[in-house]
C-alpha cells in the first residue's frame, strides 16, 4: 500500500508539469489580457500602455514567461496579481478560510442529510416517504442554484421579518455583520442562507446515489443469506448492506473534495461571499494571470490529490481491492 | 414536511438573529454623525487613484486619497480644495505658482507643505512609477521651486492647457508613501495617509471597506458622518434587496431601469440619473475594407459614398432607441462633445426620416431587391448586383449595445440595408495592430461602441480625428479608425491643441463636431448617464459628472 502510495504520488509530477504547461497556455490564448480595458480608458496613452506591458514582461516570449512563472512556483512564490498588486498567495489565504467555511458546511449539511435519506428511501423503496423524497430530490437536483439562492433572499431577508426586532430573519449576505467579527454564532446565521442553497443540489444529488447503490446492493446473495440466517433486518441493513453500499459514495465525495478549496461561484457571488470561486471569477475577468494560475494549479493539485486519496481509502474500506 | 422545514428555518433565523445580531445597525441621524452604507458592484484593486484603470477604484479613493489642490465641480469648472485659490500663470504660460492653504494636515497629522506638491510631481514624472492614469503633462514640467512651505511654483517647457487638470486627483505624502519607482507597490495603495475627509480604519478583501472620520480634515465640522463602510456586493438582486431594507444608503449603477427602482423601492430610495461621458456611436469605415491596405486611399465600396452614410444616419429611430429600447435609461447625443465645457449643441443634421433615406439610396445607385435588401444598379464603387449588406460589429455581453445592435438592425432592414451583427470579445474589438483587431487593421463596415473623454478632451480627439493619426503599419497606435482625411478638421484640431482660452477652444471642437455630423465619418445614437441609488433619508449630496459615486462626502448627513 505505501509502495502504491509513493507511486501515485511520483506519477503526480509529469503530471503536474503537463497541466501546468496547458494552464498556462489556456490562460493565455484567451482572447484580451490585464490592461485591455486600460486601452478604453481615455486617461491612458497608448504608449503608457506599452510601457506597463513591458514593464509587467507581457510582451515576452511565452516560453520566457512560463519559464519565470514555474521557476517562482517552485520556489513557492505565486507571484504578484497584476490588478491588486498583492502576493497571490496572500490573496489566496485570505480566501481558502472562508471558502472552507461555506463549503465544509454545506458538506457537512449534505452528509448529515444525504446518508439518512438515502437509506431510508433504500430501506423502504417506493413507500410515501420514499416517494416525498424522491419528489424533493428532483426539485433539489432541477432548481438552478442561482435562482434558489435569490429566491431564498427574497423570502428570508425581504418578506420575512424578526417580529421582535423587525430585522430580517436571515441576513442578505457577507460573513458577519459590522462590529460582530468573531462571533461564532453570527457566522452561523449568516451562513444558513448559502449552505441551504448550496447543499440542496448535493443532498438530492448524494441521497439518490445511495438509494441506488444500497438498493443494489439489497439484491446481492450476501444479503438474501443474511436474511435467511435470521439476523434482524436491521443489523444486515446497516451491518452488511450499508458498508458495501456505501463504498461508492466515498469516491464521489473525494472528488467533491477540491470544492472545499475551488469554492462555489454562484453562491458566493448571489450572497457576497469572500471565496475562491470570486477571486477566480474576478481574476478570469480581468486576465489577472498569476491569481488566475493561482487559483487553478492549486485546484488542479487538490483533484490529483484526492483522486489518489480516493483510491487509497477505497482499498482501506473494501478488502477486495488490493494494490499491487 | 415543507411545512416542518420552514417552520424550522423560521425559527432557527430567529435564534441566530438574537444570537449574532443584525447587520442594519440603524443609520443614526440628526445633526452629523451615523454610518453610511455604500453599495459596491465589486472590489477597487488600489486606492491610489493614478494606478488605476477602473472607474470602481475613484469611487472609494474620492472620499480619502483623491484630495488635491483642486477639483471639477458638477459644472466641470476647477475648483480649490487644499490649494488657497486656483493658481497663478505666467503671460506665456510657462509658470504656474500654486499656493496652498495654510495649518494644513495630512491624517496623521503632519503638515501638509509644497514639498509634497514637489513629491506628487517628482512620482508622476517618473516614467518607471507604474502609473497608469492621470500622468499627462508632468513630462513637460521642466523645474519646480519651493520658495516656502506653502508655494509651488512649477515651470512648463511648453504651455500645457491641462495644468489644472493634472493636479485635481490627490497629493502623495513623502513622509508616508516610498520610492516613486516603488509606487506601484507602496503600502499606501491601501491605506493612505490622507488629506481628504475619511481614512481607511478596515479593508477586508471581497467583504467590505470601512473608513472613519479624517481628524485632521481642512474643513471646519465636517465630515458630517462617522464611518463611512463600502459594502462589496456583486449580485444586482441581493444590492436592491439591501437598499430596499435599509440597510444600503448609496447604491452604485442599479440594475433595473429608474421606473422600476423608483417603484420597487417607494418610500425608501430612488434613482437618479446623470450624464456619463460614456457616447455611443456607430463608426464607418470610409476605407476599402480586407484589402490589406488599412490607409484611406482606396475608398469603401458601399459606405465610401456619402449618400449611403446619410441614409443610414436617416434610418435610424433615434427617440424609439433612447426612450423604447433602453427606457429614458440614455441621454441625446449628435456629436463627440456632448457634455463639459467643451459640450456643442449641435442639432442632428440627418435625423429619423425613412422617405429621406430611401430617397438617397435611390440616387445612389441601390434599387431594392426582391428579398428587401437593395442592390447595386448604377452605384458609385461597386458592380451592379451587390447586395447593400454590411457588417455591424460590436463587442459581447454588454446588453444595452446588442439591444441597440438589434433595434438598428431593423431600422436598416426598413429602408433595404442588411446590416448582419458581428460581435466580438471586448479585447478583440479594443486590441492592437498587432494583434490584428479589426478596428485597427480596417477590417470593418461599421463598429458599434462607447466612447469617452475627461475634462482634457484634446488628447483623445487629435488621436480619433486628425488626418495623421489614421492607424496603418507605420503608426499602429494611431486612433483614426475612420480613415478620415479632412484638413479644415485638422486645423480646428490644431487651434484646439495650442490655445489656453476656453471659448476659442470650444469653438474649435464645435467645428470638428460639426464636421462630424456634416461628413458622417461616424453616427451618434446617444449618451449613457450614469445611475445610482439614493436613500430618502441621506442628504447633502451632489451628482458629479466628473466624480465618482463619493464625490463631496464629506457634505453627507442623514435627514
Amino acid at each position: 500500500m505505501a509502495t502504491y502510495a509513493l507511486r501515485r504520488v511520483l506519477q503526480t509530477i509529469p503530471i503536474l508539469f503537463v497541466i501546468s504547461v496547458l494552464l498556462f497556455l489556456m490562460v493565455r490564448a484567451a482572447p484580451g489580457g490585464p490592461l485591455t480595458a486600460a486601452r478604453r480608458n481615455p486617461n491612458i496613452s497608448k504608449e503608457q500602455i506599452e510601457a506597463i506591458e513591458e514593464k509587467l514582461g507581457l510582451n515576452d516570449p511565452l516560453p520566457v514567461q512560463y519559464g519565470r512563472w514555474l521557476g517562482s512556483m517552485l520556489r513557492g512564490d505565486m507571484g504578484d496579481s497584476i490588478k491588486f498588486r498583492r502576493p497571490v498567495s496572500e490573496m489566496i489565504g485570505e480566501r481558502i478560510p472562508n471558502t472552507l467555511t461555506l463549503v465544509g458546511a454545506a458538506f457537512f449539511v449534505t452528509l448529515l442529510l444525504a446518508i439518512p435519506i438515502g437509506i431510508l428511501s433504500a430501506r423502504k423503496p417506493y413507500s410515501p416517504f420514499d416517494y416525498t423524497m424522491t419528489t424533493i430530490t428532483f426539485i433539489g437536483q432541477a432548481i438552478p442554484v442561482y435562482w434558489l439562492g435569490l429566491g431564498l433572499i427574497v423570502v428570508f431577508y425581504v418578506a420575512l421579518k424578526n417580529p421582535f426586532t423587525g430585522d430580517p430573519l436571515f441576513p442578505v449576505g457577507g460573513m458577519n455583520s459590522r462590529g460582530q467579527e468573531g462571533n461564532p454564532l453570527d457566522t452561523l446565521w449568516h451562513l444558513v442562507l448559502p449552505v441551504t442553497a448550496l447543499s440542496l443540489g448535493w443532498i438530492a444529488w448524494y441521497s439518490r446515489f445511495l438509494r441506488s447503490s444500497m438498493l443494489d446492493v439489497l439484491h446481492e446473495d450476501y444479503i438474501r443469506t443474511a436474511k435467511a440466517k435470521g439476523l434482524a433486518e436491521r443489523w444486515v441493513h446497516y451491518k452488511h448492506a450499508l458498508q458495501n453500499a456505501i463504498l461508492p459514495l466515498v469516491t464521489l465525495i473525494a472528488l467533491d473534495l477540491p470544492s472545499l478549496f475551488a469554492g462555489a461561484l454562484f453562491v458566493e457571488t448571489i450572497f457576497s461571499w469572500p471565496g475562491m470561486g470570486r477571486l477566480f471569477w474576478d481574476a478570469a475577468k480581468g486576465r489577472d494571470y498569476p491569481v488566475l494560475l493561482g487559483v487553478v494549479m492549486i485546484t488542479a493539485v487538490l483533484i490529483i490529490f484526492c483522486n489518489i486519496l480516493a483510491d487509497l481509502v477505497y482499498g482501506w474500506l473494501d478488502p477486495r481491492v488490493k494494490y499491487d | 414536511m415543507k411545512l416542518k422545514l420552514f417552520t424550522l428555518f423560521v425559527l432557527l433565523g430567529l435564534v441566530l438573529s438574537a444570537c449574532g445580531g443584525s447587520g442594519g445597525e440603524p443609520a443614526s441621524g440628526g445633526e452629523g454623525g451615523g454610518t453610511v452604507v455604500l453599495i459596491l458592484p465589486e472590489e477597487p484593486t488600489t486606492l491610489n487613484f493614478y494606478l488605476a484603470d477602473a472607474a470602481i477604484v475613484r469611487q472609494v479613493a474620492d472620499s480619502t486619497s483623491m484630495t488635491g489642490l483642486v477639483t471639477i465641480d458638477e459644472t466641470g469648472n476647477f475648483i480649490p480644495v487644499l490649494a488657497e485659490g486656483l493658481p497663478t500663470i505666467s503671460d506665456d504660460y510657462l509658470t504656474v505658482t500654486w499656493k496652498l492653504m495654510a495649518d494644513l494636515k495630512w491624517s496623521d497629522g503632519e503638515a501638509i507643505t509644497s514639498d509634497d506638491v514637489r513629491f506628487t510631481i517628482e512620482v508622476l514624472s517618473n516614467p518607471d512609477s507604474g502609473a497608469l492614469v492621470g500622468t499627462s503633462g508632468f513630462d513637460l514640467i521642466a523645474n519646480v521651486e519651493t520658495p516656502d512651505n506653502l508655494t509651488t511654483v512649477i515651470t512648463y517647457s511648453e504651455p500645457y492647457p491641462g495644468y489644472l487638470d493634472q493636479f485635481a486627483y490627490g497629493l502623495f505624502p513623502r513622509h508616508a508613501t516610498g520610492a516613486p519607482e516603488e509606487m506601484a507597490n507602496w503600502e499606501w495603495n491601501r491605506a493612505p495617509v490622507s488629506a481628504g475627509p475619511f481614512i481607511v480604519s478596515n479593508w477586508e478583501s471581497g467583504k467590505s471597506i470601512t473608513l472613519t472620520r479624517n481628524p485632521n480634515y481642512y474643513e471646519e465640522g465636517k465630515p458630517y458622518l462617522d464611518e463611512v463602510v463600502f459594502e462589496i456586493v456583486p449580485e444586482p438582486s441581493a444590492q436592491t434587496a439591501m437598499m430596499l431594507n435599509g440597510e444600503g444608503h448609496f447604491h452604485l449603477w442599479p440594475g433595473e431601469f429608474k421606473a422600476d427602482y423608483d417603484e420597487l423601492l417607494k418610500g425608501k430610495a430612488q434613482q437618479y440619473l446623470i450624464p456619463g461621458i460614456w457616447n455611443m456611436a456607430i463608426d464607418f469605415n470610409l476605407s476599402a475594407p480586407f484589402d490589406g491596405d488599412p490607409t484611406a486611399s482606396a475608398p469603401h465600396p458601399i459606405l465610401g459614398d456619402i449618400r449611403v452614410r446619410q441614409a443610414i444616419a436617416h434610418a435610424i429611430n433615434y427617440g424609439g432607441l433612447q426612450q423604447d429600447v433602453l427606457q429614458g435609461s440614455v441621454g441625446d447625443s449628435t456629436n463627440p462633445f456632448a457634455y463639459g465645457w467643451y459640450k456643442c449643441d449641435l442639432p442632428r443634421k440627418h435625423g429619423f426620416d425613412v422617405e429621406a433615406a430611401n430617397k438617397l439610396l435611390d440616387e445612389a445607385g441601390w434599387v431594392m431587391g426582391d428579398d428587401g435588401i437593395r442592390v447595386a444598379k448604377g452605384a458609385m464603387y461597386v458592380e451592379d448586383g451587390t447586395r447593400l449588406s454590411l457588417e455591424l460589429q460590436g463587442y459581447t455581453a454588454f446588453d444595452p449595445l446588442q439591444l441597440t445592435e438589434e433595434y438598428i438592425v431593423e431600422n436598416l432592414k426598413a429602408v433595404g440595408i442588411e446590416a448582419r451583427i458581428q460581435n466580438y470579445d471586448f479585447s478583440i474589438i479594443f486590441g492592437t495592430f498587432e494583434d490584428n483587431s479589426p478596428r485597427a487593421v480596417g477590417d470593418f463596415d461599421m463598429l458599434i461602441f462607447d466612447r469617452g473623454f475627461t475634462t482634457e478632451p484634446q488628447g483623445y480627439n487629435f488621436d480619433a480625428y486628425h488626418s495623421s493619426r489614421i492607424t496603418t503599419a507605420e503608426n499602429p497606435t494611431g486612433g483614426n479608425y475612420f480613415r478620415w482625411v479632412n484638413e479644415n478638421v485638422d486645423a480646428a484640431l490644431e487651434t484646439a491643441g495650442s490655445s489656453f482660452d476656453l471659448e476659442t477652444r470650444k469653438a474649435a471642437y464645435c467645428e470638428v463636431g460639426q464636421a462630424v455630423l456634416d461628413e458622417l465619418p461616424q453616427v451618434y445614437l446617444y449618451l449613457f448617464q450614469d445611475n445610482y441609488g439614493i436613500a430618502d433619508n441621506l442628504e447633502g449630496y451632489t451628482l458629479n459628472t466628473w466624480g465618482s459615486m463619493s464625490w463631496g462626502i464629506q457634505d453627507w448627513k442623514f435627514k
